[in-house]
């Protein structure tokens, strides 16, 4: 992929959850993943969705009145 | 203050994309959807007001759920640790998705899951469930990475035990899954 390899330059490890290469892949992993993902995949709440707007909206208002738009 | 709007963009897109697991991780340590919901929110509003000091391109996911975590710990240490009734409550709440988890051994799983003492659960969930590697786990919980790792074996060794599994076998996935990674992960 990249002709980097070292370490440190590479971007972190986002790989969708899987456990890391030497964690030992049992039953046990499988059906923590498998009841994790299950609940990821509910989605967002709408309260927590909300409150982000809300926190969006605030940021608005305050950056419009302290600077001016660019 | 063009460099200024991409990063908020940019905290945002990648905010929202961490949520679903930083949820999963609050279920974890909360014991129930209500709660894990409100200390999600707490977070957010946390990391929102941080976000200046959050560095674009560095782990987003790592540093969410070290806010979270921390939240969760001081507000039982404030609380006096009325720690949770967790065993039980989740999965009564897991029973409420019964389609979703619906198989009787997964509701034997997350029993299970219950008993573990907190340190093991959460090693075991960031590594193994969130997708972290031993050295985020360790950050995140502020702890070596040999104790995460320990904690990690403590906390299957346990499960074997409660679940009365060898780990793979009658319990584990599918057979011919099982096959194939046995052949792609390196033990």
């Amino acid at each position: 992929m990249m002709n980097k390899s070292n370490a440190e330059n590479s971007p972190k490890r986002l790989n969708g959850g899987l456990p890391p290469a030497d964690v030992v892949q049992d039953g046990i992993a499988l059906r923590l993943r498998e009841l994790y993902s299950t609940i990821e995949n509910e989605g967002i709440p709408d309260n927590l969705l909300h409150l982000l707007e809300k926190l969006d909206e605030a940021e608005r208002a305050q950056t419009g009145t302290q600077k001016p738009e660019v | 203050m063009a460099e200024t709007e991409s990063h908020q963009l940019q905290f945002k897109r990648e905010l929202l994309k961490t949520l679903p697991s930083l949820r999963a991780f609050a279920i974890s340590l909360t014991g129930t959807y209500d709660k894990a919901d409100d200390l999600v929110q707490e977070a957010v509003v946390r990391a929102w007001s941080r976000q200046e000091s959050f560095e674009l391109g560095t782990n987003m996911k790592a540093w969410l759920f070290t806010i979270l975590r921390n939240e969760f710990y001081s507000q039982m240490r404030k609380r006096g640790r009325e720690i949770s009734d967790a065993e039980g409550a989740y999965t009564a709440q897991m029973a409420v998705h019964p389609n979703q988890v619906g198989s009787i051994d997964m509701k034997d799983f997350i029993a299970a899951l219950n008993k573990l003492a907190e340190d093991q659960r959460e090693a075991i969930v960031l590594v193994c469930a969130s997708g972290f590697s031993y050295e985020e786990a360790a950050n995140i919980c502020g702890c070596a990475v040999g104790t995460i790792k320990s904690r990690i074996n403590r906390a299957r060794g346990r499960l074997q035990e409660l679940l009365g599994v060898d780990g793979e076998g009658d319990y584990g996935p599918e057979p011919h899954i099982a096959a194939v990674l046995r052949h792609t992960v390196s033990v």
